[in-house]
């Protein structure tokens, strides 16, 4: 009887799952839920009951998610992930007396600064003291090397 | 030593220059900011569920009427104001709706399909469900009728307004019953009827409740309403049946004469369940006085005779 039980609850525990599929774009992310790792995309055969749950996905050279999740009761599920790509930017000048800004958050006042930066357009402002001198837009679709020069607004 | 002739300071400076025409400007190490830059995007995730099906199939039979169409409704009873799903469906289509298993309920009577007929005034068929899993679902045929008349009332006794129950009640015109049910404990009937029957001025209703009265009728007419009350009241007067001894009629057309003597004229024939309270006996035959409802039961009026005793059963 005791056994027909434990049958009986891991029964009803299956038929309450949801079988998940994750899949990324590009594959080989790691996916972890709710902090446990359970492996590189694409991921099958996933049993989870319904409820809200945090997927994290991360791959090298990668803008990594945290994505929070309420899986709905349902026969099956499919996560797809589009990972979006951080490329190599280095920008340089050979101002002096610069201040540098991307994104209205990140300031620097190095004269080569090498980033990683998430792919898609950006904003650079320069600063000259507390006077903006010049706002770029910088679309990164690959690594580059961008060369400021303040004598070309000058003129 | 072989190399005394280079000075050392030109040594160091031949190496520093020899490294740097070697490895370029990227000998000097590019600092590399600490966070990478994002765009503070919203991650770019394509969700899909695939829901187990349940198919509720439902099917109407026209029984009075013609509806145009139907809007087939299904509700969680929680909430009514919203359908899950609401379609209108043409006669003759097969009113069939999947639904995902996860949108209904598991409640016993969690769930109702309501089927509102359009085009006249019909009644609205309601099928209240529960889901034990995927699967399809047939609902018992809607029977689709116009709004029905409806006859109610209750049958009781004259002395005490006691309810009898188990009394039959029956409808009928001319070509014989159309309907019949059977009072409950508390002497209440009810009957629905096709919505034509509003209009008709030929049916009468008829009460027997086991030989303990005679047979009650009255003629019934909706005038084109569809909701009427007939209460129907058995029984002799307590005044009537304080005038001698009561007997009651066991025989159907039984004779009331006027006078004893054999060939005396009949008044008219007493009914099985009459009552009839004695006066006089003279042998074999009883003088005494009937009760017969008029004005549409509302008076009565007496009727004086004799009866064989054959045909009676005395009470008290």
């Amino acid at each position: 009887m005791k056994y027909f039980f434990i049958l009986l609850c891991y029964l009803s525990s299956l038929i309450a799952n949801v079988d998940i599929r994750i899949e990324s774009k590009p594959s080989s992310a790691h996916i972890t839920i709710d902090s446990k790792p359970y492996g590189v995309t694409p991921l099958e055969n996933i049993s989870l009951s319904p409820g809200f749950y945090q997927i994290d996905v991360s791959l090298e050279n990668y803008v990594p998610v945290k994505y929070d999740f309420e899986l709905q009761s349902a026969g099956f599920s499919l996560l797809r992930f589009q990972l979006n790509k951080l490329h190599t930017v280095v920008i340089k000048t050979e101002e002096t007396g610069l201040k540098f800004e991307l994104d209205k958050k990140f300031p620097w006042e190095d004269q080569q600064m090498e980033f990683k930066m998430e792919e898609g357009i950006h904003t650079l402002k320069v600063f000259k003291g507390d006077s903006l001198i010049d706002e770029i837009e910088l679309e990164v679709i690959q690594s580059l090397e961008y060369f400021f020069e303040y004598s070309k607004i000058v003129e | 030593m072989g190399i005394s002739w280079i000075d050392k300071r030109q040594l160091i400076n031949f190496v520093f220059l020899g490294q740097f025409f070697f490895w370029g400007c990227s000998s000097v190490k590019v600092p590399v900011y600490p966070e990478p830059i994002l765009l503070d995007q919203n991650p770019v995730v394509f969700v899909r569920y695939e829901y187990n099906e349940v198919q509720l199939n439902v099917s109407a039979k026209v029984v009075d009427g013609n509806p145009t169409a139907y809007k087939l409704g299904i509700y969680k009873v929680q909430d009514m104001d919203s359908p899950l799903l609401s379609r209108i469906f043409f006669p003759g289509e097969n009113m069939s709706v999947i639904l995902p298993s996860n949108s209904l309920s598991v409640e016993d009577s969690g769930n109702v399909v309501i089927v509102v007929p359009k085009g006249d005034d019909f009644e609205i068929v309601k099928h209240y469900f529960k889901i034990d899993g995927p699967g399809p679902i047939d609902f018992p045929i809607a029977n689709i009728r116009i709004n029905p008349a409806v006859l109610t009332g209750i049958v009781s006794e004259r002395i005490g307004d006691i309810p009898v129950g188990g009394a039959h009640v029956q409808i009928l015109d001319s070509s014989g019953v159309v309907s019949s049910t059977i009072t409950n404990s508390s002497g209440d009937f009810i009957f629905e009827l096709l919505s034509t029957f509003k209009d008709r001025n030929d049916l009468y209703i008829s009460v027997f409740s086991d030989d303990q009265y005679p047979i009650w009728k009255n003629t019934i007419n909706f005038q084109g309403l569809k909701l009427l009350t007939q209460n129907v009241i058995l029984g002799p007067s307590l005044l009537f049946l304080k005038q001698g001894m009561v007997y009651r009629v066991i025989q159907n057309k039984s004779p009331l004469r006027e006078g004893p003597e054999n060939g005396s004229q009949i008044k008219f024939f007493l009914s099985r369940g009459d009552y009839f309270v004695v006066e006089k006996v003279a042998g074999e035959l009883l003088f005494g006085r009937i009760e017969i409802p008029i004005d549409n039961n509302k008076n009565f009026e007496q009727f004086e005779g004799w009866v064989q005793n054959k045909n009676l059963e005395f009470i008290q």
